[in-house]
């Protein structure tokens, strides 16, 4: 049987060292390993956060998204 | 003379009451005295503040008086350049830089014939803090030392509330300068986007960074504010202080409930105070309606993406070759922005263009806005766990998205004894407004004449 939870982390580690390459982290991450990691996870939650509630309320009347910008200005 | 206010010293000076050196003197010693206790100031010109009250003195009584502000003593957030002082960010990592010349605000200063008396504490580079890993210690609250000054303009707010300097300057990027102000029961605003020159000073996030006045009434905030701003284009720059008594009859004031009823829940005392200075406004004759914004977490993605992004653009350097030389608040928070995409960077500018627009338009309609500041009062400095979870429940940085004037003011006490806050918001580059309102509320609420017994 597949360990769902276990196989998720070890993805997260697996994002984690590919970011930490690409931004010239690795001196960084070799000293402080838990701080890289809790900024790599602000980053993620602050992300799923945008999706959870997809950006922008229901008050706002234009999606960015969907639109071209710039110019994009609220709809009369 | 050290609760004295900006407006009251200068009033002294005419009458030759008392001098800029005698007023200057007399705060040096309260600063030696009280700056252990608070730590709001990092370095102490006495000899160059003594020098400058020297001058002023002499300058005010030959009959040469540069304006209001002429001998009136500042500290200044050591984020900013004074010319031959060093600029240390409260950091390691810049302990050692000296500033070659004035940040363009500090010479508008130096026009005014103000006295600089010093370098004020704040978060590491704004951001990082309170943090104890650092060359200097941090800022304390002056209503009670175990408790939290707020920040990041951390020594600003707690020289103005343990009476050492009339007047400072703060910086402010997601509230930066309304935080200590809520905290420490002061004035603090943060002006339209640019109506301050940031020239000269340490940028942490450049489309959000504004610099600003900090003081204990509103009629200072004004005067230092005509000091400071930069003229818009060939018009002439307003009075900031002019219609400070013309009173609130009939200015339409909308109240963004949400944001502390829903959106984040604001502790009961907080709201309580928000909902009596309604109260307040409303019989001071002004109309206040309920308004809806967008939601606080629709300001708060974009803001926190743009912030992050930004911040890594500045500190990418130090946080690959001197990560050691940081706080670990500073460095977990500078390092989150190598992990933003540029889509997330580019999508959070098109939504911040739209929550601009949605806030400009709520203008048509409304003078001023009554917006929470702080959801909590302030915590013990100690309590890490709960400076964490309390600093991000706050209602300031939507305007540091939008970059609309947003001015702090205090709305009275917590069963604690610390004091609360309120924003008042207005259109963009319509300070004298929120001013006007601020005022009108001051003077009915005589909150600023109460200070920590020291």
């Amino acid at each position: 049987m597949v360990n769902m939870m276990k196989q998720s982390v070890e993805n997260e580690e697996v994002a984690l060292a590919v970011w930490v390459k690409q931004t010239g982290l690795e001196k960084t991450f070799a000293q402080f390993p838990e701080d890289v990691t809790v900024a790599f996870n602000t980053v993620a939650k602050l992300r799923a956060s945008t999706r959870a509630t997809s950006g922008l309320s229901t008050m706002l009347p234009c999606d960015p998204l969907t639109e071209f910008w710039p110019p994009m200005r609220v709809k009369e | 003379m050290h609760w004295m206010t900006a407006a009251e010293l200068a009033l002294g000076y005419r009458k030759k009451t008392f001098s800029p050196v005698e007023v200057t003197q007399h705060l040096l010693a309260r600063i030696d005295t009280l700056n252990p206790k608070c730590h709001a100031f990092i370095e102490v010109d006495h000899e160059g503040a003594l020098a400058a009250a020297r001058q002023a003195e002499h300058e005010i009584a030959s009959g040469r008086a540069l304006g209001p502000l002429h001998g009136v003593p500042i500290g200044i957030k050591d984020i900013i350049d004074v010319a031959g002082q060093k600029t240390t960010c409260h950091s390691k990592i810049m302990l050692e830089h000296r500033a070659s010349e004035d940040a363009q605000v500090i010479r508008k200063l130096r026009a005014a014939g103000v006295i600089f008396m010093g370098k004020l504490a704040l978060h590491e580079f704004a951001i990082g803090g309170p943090a104890f890993d650092l060359p200097f210690a941090p800022a304390r609250n002056p209503w009670n030392f175990a408790h939290h000054p707020g920040g990041s303009s951390s020594g600003s707010g707690a020289a103005l509330a343990a009476g050492l300097v009339p007047l400072a300057l703060g910086t402010d990027t997601g509230g930066s300068i309304r935080n200590p102000a809520a905290c420490c029961g002061i004035v603090g605003l943060k002006a339209t986007y640019e109506l301050v020159s940031r020239r000269g000073v340490y940028t942490l996030s450049s489309t959000m960074d504004h610099v600003g006045p900090m003081t204990r009434t509103v009629e200072d905030t004004g005067l230092l504010l005509n000091a400071i701003a930069e003229q818009q284009g060939d018009q002439a720059s307003p009075d900031y202080v002019a219609d400070l008594q013309r009173g609130v009859k009939g200015l339409r004031i909308g109240y963004v409930r949400h944001f502390h009823e829903t959106d984040e829940i604001a502790h009961p005392e907080v709201a309580a105070a928000l909902d009596e200075a309604a109260k307040v406004l409303s019989s001071l004759g002004a109309v206040v309606t309920d308004v809806q914004l967008p939601s606080l977490n629709d300001f708060l993605v974009s803001q926190k993406f743009l912030m992050m992004a930004e911040g890594w653009a500045v500190h990418e350097k130090w946080l690959r070759e001197r990560p050691e030389d940081y706080s670990q608040m500073s460095r977990r928070k500078l390092l989150t922005g190598a992990f933003v995409t540029g889509g997330e960077y580019v999508q959070s500018m098109q939504r911040r263009g739209l929550l601009i627009d949605t806030v400009n338009h709520l203008f048509n309609d409304y003078d001023v806005l009554l917006v929470a500041n702080s959801m909590d009062p302030a915590c013990r400095i100690d309590d890490e766990a709960e400076v964490v979870r309390t600093y991000t429940r706050q209602a300031r940085m939507p305007f540091n998205l939008t970059g609309h004037p947003a001015l702090a003011l205090m709305t009275g006490f917590s069963s604690g004894g610390l004091p609360l806050s309120m924003q008042l918001v207005g259109k963009s580059f319509n300070e004298k407004m929120v001013l006007r309102v601020a005022a009108a509320y001051e003077q009915a609420t005589q909150w600023h004449a109460k200070h920590p017994v020291l």
